[in-house]
């Protein structure tokens, strides 16, 4: 799938700040399954923008305005060329004991340990010892985790923020998409399946409503034993097909933020966010 | 038919690849309009000069005694560019004049790029365009270059190189759109199954990034084209463009400022402009604040824009930007503001003004081609390979006395492209200068003009010096 992305973040500060650093996970990322042809960050006030690559694989471009300002504008635009991850079907034929046994162990430590917000208290862990009773199979597991969350929680806007742990989600159940792959990521992690967080865009080419279209989103990765890193999209109980484009992973929102950074100043700004995404000819 | 005596040169040849086959792309476009019976085609060159002449497509060429108005010359023969090749032609496009815009409003804000020391400050400082009463001001959605002309010419290799950039008041446009539709009446067949991206949009497209801009955000802002008037050479296309996009075309004297608000002389009284398209310089736009003597201009207009109540496009002071000593340093800008590496190559260019430069290009002049910094249209040049003694001895005088005013580069061979010359198809040297708008997004005309240099062997494609145009296909597969 041929998709062109806009993505427009525009900062209005109440006051004047300065000394306003940044670093952006903005650019698709590279892959087999996604080809990134063309990629811009665009910076207002211009700023002279650096980029280094992060511990996850994420280009990180960071930028810094020393002099005073009131407005700051960060727009990307990319063209990406998707492949379907599971045209050649899912990994189904890997059992859960597959897990024990791997060499990769070692290197997915980060992915099956608490981190950040993602807190496994012995109540998900019960949550998720239950599905895995009817499931042999890991993949089927990570899928039967992610029905869970979708179908035992609320897709709500504004009742959680950046913060919100996957504990008091799941005591709240309502939440964005974030907050359903926090949930998820504990779950997976609690019974060894390691789990990454992703972010990215998802493309609802039929505007038939899927969460977070046009919008940043964000998903779940789960490792298979010999077959890598797959995609699930607990917000809309879905596989990540080619409608999904990849920004960013990590152990969790915190290592990802699109957009992070530290001013000096009064911190009452408002925020304006716009995605855009079409397809390409 | 046509084709047989048609012998590729020892450069990119645009129809001819290396194993002497024309390419792949071209195939159905050579088949149909090479096999064209002699008569028929010379026949069909005729209606193209006719509709050319009907539709006053013409341009003035300056210092002539005639005093010329001149029909363009078109030359029938499409140069086609494939979709891929052209994905990467735009996606360069787009990056340089996005990091173009990001260094005009660093130059005329904080000038980081200078305190980093990754441009000289003298080059921007010193550079005839640059406008120091602008420091400072703001301008609408900071954006400073709208419309954007970047020749592009190919290398040996085919590889498409940035020649210059026109970030002032580019014209050529209009060409763009006359040939296509003399193209489409007289050779309706040729566009049969080829899939040519349309240009038509461009109007429209013009017309959405003026109004962009415009201060009062109203459902219809009230956009203008500011000419200089029917003696300037790009009248025609100043007349064409406010036709198509249906806004007033207006004269300095139809302006005028009241409490730093600019209006319009109608039949109905006074009407508030908002846009304001020039295409004057900015030495002319204002009297009280420019050139004095400007006949041109409006007075006051410059205040009415400081104030923000009239926007202009291009914005005043985009000149530093088209230097062509600050040319040298787009590579370096795109690497500074974006963070990443160009896509386009351009030329590589010695500086008369840094020492060891001007040391070479003095000692290398009959092998290099020499370029005043701030004159366009391909005015003060100097061409070594075919200067005489005494043109290389004049320009070795002028650089001695102005080493801030030259550049020079190593002489590359543009491609050549077949050109019916009478009746028969011979190689001549095109560029390629696409146009490109900055509004809301950056959009790219699919092509451009193709101007064509019709003296053999000559590599100046200007049409003040007698070049011409051909019609550009981007293809869509």
């Amino acid at each position: 799938m041929k998709l062109r992305i806009i993505h427009l973040t525009e900062y209005r500060y109440a006051h004047p700040v300065h000394g306003n650093f940044n670093e952006l996970r903005l650019s698709p990322v590279q892959s087999r399954w996604q080809d990134v042809p063309f990629f811009l960050l665009r910076v207002l006030p211009s700023s002279r923008v650096q980029r280094f690559v992060d511990f996850y694989g994420n280009t990180v471009n960071y930028f810094e305005i020393e002099e005073p300002h009131q407005e700051l504008v960060i727009e990307t635009t990319s063209s990406v060329n998707t492949l379907d991850r599971y045209t050649a079907g899912e990994p189904l034929a890997v059992p859960l004991s597959a897990l024990d046994c791997s060499e990769d162990q070692s290197r997915l430590q980060p992915f099956l340990q608490p981190s950040g917000p993602v807190e496994f208290p012995p109540e998900i862990w019960r949550a998720a010892v239950d599905v895995r009773h009817s499931h042999r199979y890991s993949f089927e597991l990570a899928k039967g985790l992610m029905e869970f969350v979708f179908h035992n929680c609320l897709y709500l806007a504004g009742v959680t923020d950046v913060f919100t742990t996957s504990s008091q989600f799941f005591h709240s159940r309502q939440g964005v998409c974030q907050d359903f792959s926090h949930l998820l990521l504990a779950l997976c992690r609690s019974v060894q399946i390691p789990a990454r967080y992703v972010s990215g865009y998802v493309y609802d080419a039929m505007r038939r409503d899927l969460r977070g279209a046009h919008a940043s989103h964000a998903w779940v990765e789960v490792w298979v034993p010999g077959s890598g890193w797959h995609g699930l999209d607990p917000t809309n109980n879905c596989l990540t097909r080619e409608h999904y484009v990849v920004l960013a992973v990590g152990r969790d929102y915190q290592d990802i933020a699109p957009v992070r950074g530290t001013f000096w100043g009064i911190a009452d700004r408002a925020m304006r966010v716009s995605v855009h995404i079409e397809e390409r000819a | 038919m046509l084709l047989k005596p048609y012998r590729p040169a020892d450069l990119f040849d645009e129809l001819i690849d290396g194993n002497g086959q024309v390419r792949p792309y071209y195939q159905p476009v050579a088949d149909r309009l090479f096999q064209l019976e002699p008569a028929d085609l010379a026949h069909k060159v005729k209606n193209l000069e006719l509709l050319f002449l009907k539709h006053g497509v013409t341009f003035t060429v300056y210092g002539d005694e005639r005093g010329t108005e001149r029909v363009f010359p078109f030359d029938p023969v499409p140069r086609l560019i494939p979709a891929l090749e052209w994905e990467t032609v735009e996606a360069g496009l787009i990056q340089r004049i996005t990091a173009l815009n990001l260094f005009l409003y660093d130059v005329y804000h904080e000038q980081k790029i200078l305190s980093d020391k990754v441009i000289p400050e003298e080059v921007v400082l010193s550079a005839a365009h640059f406008r120091p009463e602008f420091v400072g001001i703001k301008v609408p959605r900071n954006t400073y270059i709208h419309v954007c002309g970047t020749d592009l010419i190919r290398d040996r290799d085919g590889r498409y190189l940035v020649l210059e950039d026109n970030a002032r008041c580019p014209s050529g446009v209009s060409y763009v759109l006359e040939n296509r539709a003399a193209m489409k009446r007289v050779f309706p067949q040729l566009f049969g199954s080829s899939g040519v991206r349309p240009v038509d949009t461009y109007p429209a497209d013009l017309l959405a990034t003026l109004q962009y801009i415009a201060p009062r955000q109203t459902a219809l802002p009230n956009c203008v084209l500011l000419t200089p008037g029917v003696h300037n050479s790009a009248y025609f296309e100043h007349s064409f463009l406010a036709r198509q996009m249906g806004i007033e075309i207006v004269e300095g004297r139809d302006l005028t400022v009241l409490d730093e608000f600019v209006f319009m002389r109608t039949t109905h009284g006074l009407k508030q402009v908002d846009v304001i398209y020039r295409r004057i310089d900015d030495d002319f736009l204002d009297p009280k604040v420019f050139r004095k003597d400007s006949m041109l201009g409006v007075p006051g207009l410059v205040d009415a824009v400081r104030r923000g109540n009239v926007a202009l496009a291009n914005a005043i002071g985009t000149g530093v930007a088209d230097d062509k000593v600050t040319y040298a340093y787009v590579p370096d800008m795109i690497r500074y503001y974006l963070g990443q590496e160009p896509i386009l190559d351009q030329v590589p260019t010695f500086l008369a003004w840094r020492e060891e430069d001007r040391k070479y290009i003095l000692e290398h002049l009959p092998e290099l081609v020499v370029k005043a910094a701030n004159e366009s249209g391909g005015y003060g040049m100097l061409i070594g390979p075919m200067a005489t003694k005494a043109e290389i001895e004049e320009f070795r005088h002028r650089i001695e006395a102005t080493p801030r005013n030259y550049i020079a580069q190593p002489v590359v061979y543009f491609s050549q492209h077949p050109t019916l010359i009478d009746g028969a198809l011979e190689g001549r040297h095109v560029d390629l200068r696409p146009f490109i708008l900055c509004g809301e997004t950056v959009k790219v005309l699919p092509g451009g003009l193709t101007r064509v240099a019709l003296k053999r062997g000559s590599l100046v494609v200007n049409s003040s010096q007698g070049g011409g145009s051909k019609d550009t296909w981007v293809l869509s597969q």
